[in-house]
């Protein structure tokens, strides 16, 4: 019991995190002296007694003060209330003239405890007036009942009613938690409410009635003598879901009570004063026995009391018609862990797709409900057939054994079909979808001759970026033709003279081809054009109006040597006779008059381009 | 005629791209029988030495008779000699499955998958370890979902053979342009030709650049220990701000000593000691 109250859980039960007080004093004056402090108003108590926790903050100043936060706490076996208030109160004293005031909040906490042992509130963390403050831990040594000071009677308790004690893993133990009342003329109690919610550990638990969310009737008893108003507040279905000793948590429930005082008024009536009462549920405890080892197959975990029913919609089918066929398992038990049934094979029938329905239909005593598996048949085959039991397997805590249920067979006349009469049926040949029934990784890749080295991409190639310059460079060439041609096309003098060069070398080509096909005075009138036409396309006149004379001219004007003019008048004139004379031309002539011409345009070509 | 003569200056060039293209295509190929049906442009194929061969039939071989630590050894050994490929990859994963390292599984079919997304067989083993991990982090940010979509689709394409599809836009455009500045005439082919140049360029370099845009390599990290303690500051002092398991997926952002900055696929960030993860 010697734990720290920061663990509390009522604080957070009671949705107040951790205590702040903000105190901010009038502005342009020094801060005022503020006192923090935490008491209670005995520090011993008894089990099922409470004491009260008051944190005051008192300033010479009216603090304003901000909505409360204490620390998370979570200590099993302690209820709380509060934090209420503040309560505000102000002193104003005159000592020798001079006058003082102390304002005071005080924050008051009802503390119940449900075990004997000591217990230490720690230090709690006040800001005020924008300081930290801590107050000072305080212990509290809890006793047995009856132990210490008797405790105050408090006409108000809950108690919790366990169904068993000892069950099996799975088996359903409802949980009552009740709320016992005095019914007399002095006890007056007002607002009741949950402080404490029972959170359990090792259960799975369904909610069979909570007199919060469903108007529940009380009822009345008699308990030695004194009659009580009697109500359940919280009714669960907890299943076990470990074995072992499990505690059943207490339920916390605070309420105002109007405790009579024994005075009586002016008028003779008697004089209560308001209380904030804790109480809660004592602790209980269930003993948990695992199921037995070795359950029969098909065992899914259901634990509890169950039958099993199955129907057919119709016993009289034609072939290929559907048959629908629906399993009920009906029970008490914790439906959404029962595992599932049994299907056998239905190799008579092609069968869909199972609808499976689960319809939880908690009483307020049991949980349970029903599941419903349908799925459709279509007979396979003319005849009697008979639709199989479906099984189901779960423990009977009762009798502490499993126990294996089976629905009813049921028996099928099928009528041969239209479309089918008189074919001839195929035994063990019926169709069935293929299921995969197991799940695991693929097998590894196969053997390899060699391996690619598939890091390498054609992005990380030199050879892809070599590859992209020639697309580039045949753009940038077409760019460089095209500027060269715009720069030229205001002097055709120039581009002629450019383009006489490859026209004298094309011309001499023909006067080959016209010299091997034997065409003598063709390939004299080609060499004598490819001659005058160089001269020509260098001077930019025409070829037609060159005389011998104007060729030695315009020769002589771009200083040819005179030894070429002459080699190419001589040459010209050889042509000329030629022509005029084509029988006087051998074939000898011929390949010397070609010689001398190729010599002679390669020497023009020359002088002339410098 | 002397624009018939200036284009005739573009066939050497023409044919030495044809050549060269034309030799990617039809190189013969030199896959192992019975690898994966993916196969990269034949001009890229290399075969890797024979010792990476040799290890890897020798972990199939240790793998095939249940001695998954020894196969485990050969894989790593094959990968070593520079056995950069996919069936390795996702060889050395089964071998780590079945000796129960899920994470180190989940490293080698991610790293399968990134050399060759169109292996099915490290795709499905990927989805069904992945369903035996402990954590089940759905991808909230829908980029990050938009990112894993475009993944996966355009894993089905294969960036060489993008590469290529651009390289051959991107000369029929230059082809195009360079007739045309040299006085080629619009006709109705020229035009066709360059429209389809021009989609052909345009759709490549898009699709590169959405691979870009959702590539994540050398972020992308898989958590090799059983449990880590992500925290809000690279110190082993600072608040824990999650908790991530065994073979779960995360991102690095940045790293600072060593500790690495990542986030989840739904959105959580924080800092873990950087050696217990493992880049894909």
């Amino acid at each position: 019991m010697n734990r720290s109250l920061g663990h509390i859980p009522f604080f957070r039960a009671a949705g107040i995190p951790c205590l702040v007080v903000g105190a901010l004093l009038a502005s342009g004056e020094a801060s005022a002296q503020v006192n923090v402090a935490a008491t209670v108003n005995r520090n011993q108590a008894s089990v099922g007694e409470q004491i009260v926790l008051t944190i005051t903050v008192s300033s010479s100043k009216m603090p304003s003060v901000q909505p409360p936060q204490v620390p998370d706490l979570n200590l099993p076996g302690v209820a709380v209330a509060g934090p209420q208030g503040p309560s505000t109160s102000q002193e104003i004293s005159i000592v020798n003239g001079q006058t003082s005031q102390k304002v005071t909040l005080s924050y008051s906490y009802y503390l119940m405890f449900q075990r004997p042992g000591e217990v230490e509130i720690p230090a709690l963390e006040v800001i005020a007036d924008g300081q930290l403050y801590r107050t000072s831990p305080i212990r509290i040594v809890v006793t047995k009942p009856g132990a210490g000071q008797a405790a105050e009677e408090v006409p108000l308790q809950v108690r919790v009613n366990v169904s068993r004690t000892q069950v099996y893993q799975g088996q359903e133990v409802v949980v009552e938690y009740v709320m016992y009342e005095q019914n007399t003329a002095s006890a007056r109690i007002a607002n009741r409410q949950v402080s404490q919610e029972p959170s359990f550990t090792g259960f799975w638990a369904e909610t069979l009635l909570d007199a919060r969310q469903t108007q529940v009737p009380p009822r009345q008893e008699v308990i030695n003598g004194v009659p009580h108003v009697v109500m359940p507040i919280l009714r669960l279905a907890l299943f076990p879901t470990t074995s072992g000793t499990l505690t059943i948590p207490p339920l916390g429930l605070t309420a105002t009570v109007a405790m009579p005082t024994g005075m009586r008024n002016f008028w003779g009536d008697p004089v209560y004063r308001q209380k904030t009462v804790v109480v809660s549920s004592p602790e209980r405890t269930v003993e948990v026995r695992p199921l037995p080892p070795n359950p029969p197959a098909g065992f899914g975990g259901a634990v509890g009391s169950f039958h099993l029913t199955s129907r057919v919609d119709r016993t009289e089918v034609n072939q290929g018609d559907p048959v629908t066929w629906t399993v009920t398992l009906e029970g008490q038990g914790n439906l959404k862990a029962i595992g599932d049934f049994i299907i056998p094979s239905l190799r008579d029938f092609r069968a869909y797709d199972p609808q499976v329905s689960t319809t939880f239909a908690p009483s307020t005593e049991h949980y349970g409900g029903k599941k419903e598996y349908e799925r459709v048949l279509i007979p396979l085959h003319s005849g009697a057939t008979e639709v199989p039991p479906a099984s189901f397997v779960f423990f009977d805590p009762e009798v502490g054994e499993y126990r294996t249920i089976s629905s009813a067979r049921h028996r099928l006349t099928v009528n041969p079909g239209a479309a089918t009469e008189g074919a001839p049926l195929a035994l063990g040949l019926t169709q069935a979808q293929i299921r995969q029934v197991g799940s695991d990784i693929r097998f590894i890749q196969p053997d390899a001759v060699a391996l690619e080295d598939e890091a390498r991409t054609i992005w990380r190639s030199r050879w892809y970026w070599a590859i992209q310059a020639v697309p580039l460079a045949l753009v940038l060439t077409a760019l460089g033709v095209r500027w060269r041609h715009a720069r030229l096309g205001s002097d055709p003098a120039r581009i002629r003279a450019m383009g006489a060069q490859g026209e004298a070398r094309k011309r001499l080509k023909k006067a080959h081809a016209l010299k091997k096909k034997g065409d003598l005075q063709g390939m004299t009138n080609a060499l004598g054009h490819a001659l005058t036409e160089l001269v020509a396309d260098h001077a930019n006149v025409s070829a037609a109006g060159l005389t011998s004379d104007r060729i030695r001219d315009i020769l002589t004007e771009r200083k040819v040597p005179a030894e070429l003019i002459e080699q190419t008048l001589a040459i010209l004139g050889r042509c000329d006779r030629a022509r005029y004379a084509p029988s006087a031309v051998t074939q000898s002539d011929a390949d010397e008059l070609y010689r001398m011409s190729h010599t002679a345009i390669r020497h023009l070509m020359r002088h002339l381009t410098t | 005629m002397k624009s018939v003569r200036m284009k005739r200056q573009l066939f050497p060039a023409i044919a030495a791209f044809s050549l060269v293209v034309g030799a990617a295509s039809a190189e013969p190929t030199s896959n192992p029988p019975g690898s994966p049906s993916l196969q990269s442009p034949p001009i890229l194929q290399r075969s890797l030495p024979e010792s990476a061969a040799v290890l890897y039939n020798e972990g199939n071989a240790a793998y095939r008779e249940g001695r998954y630590s020894e196969a485990v050894t050969a894989y790593l050994r094959a990968l070593e000699a520079g056995a950069q490929n996919s069936a390795v990859y996702y060889n050395l994963g089964n071998a780590y499955f079945r000796l129960g390292r899920i994470g180190r599984a989940i490293l080698n079919y991610e790293r399968s998958l990134r050399l060759d997304p169109r292996n099915d067989d490290a795709r499905q083993n990927l989805h069904f370890v992945s369903l035996l991990i402990t954590d089940r982090v759905e991808a909230q940010d829908i980029e990050v979902r938009v990112q894993e979509t475009i993944r996966q689709t355009l894993g089905q394409i294969g960036a060489d053979w993008l590469a290529i599809a651009l390289s051959i836009g991107f000369f029929g455009l230059c082809l195009v342009a360079a007739w045309w500045l040299l006085g080629g005439r619009r006709t109705g082919l020229t035009i066709t030709a360059f429209v389809l140049a021009a989609t052909l360029f345009l759709g490549s370099a898009s699709v590169v650049g959405v691979q870009r845009w959702v590539s994540d390599a050398g972020r992308a990290a898989i958590v090799l220990t059983s449990q880590i303690e992500v925290r809000f500051e690279p110190s082993t002092t600072a608040k824990v701000a999650f908790v991530l398991h065994e073979g779960t997926k995360v991102w690095v952002e940045r790293r600072e000593e060593n500790w690495a900055l990542v986030h989840t696929a739904n959105g959580l960030r924080g800092w873990l000691p950087e050696e217990l993860i493992e880049v894909i």
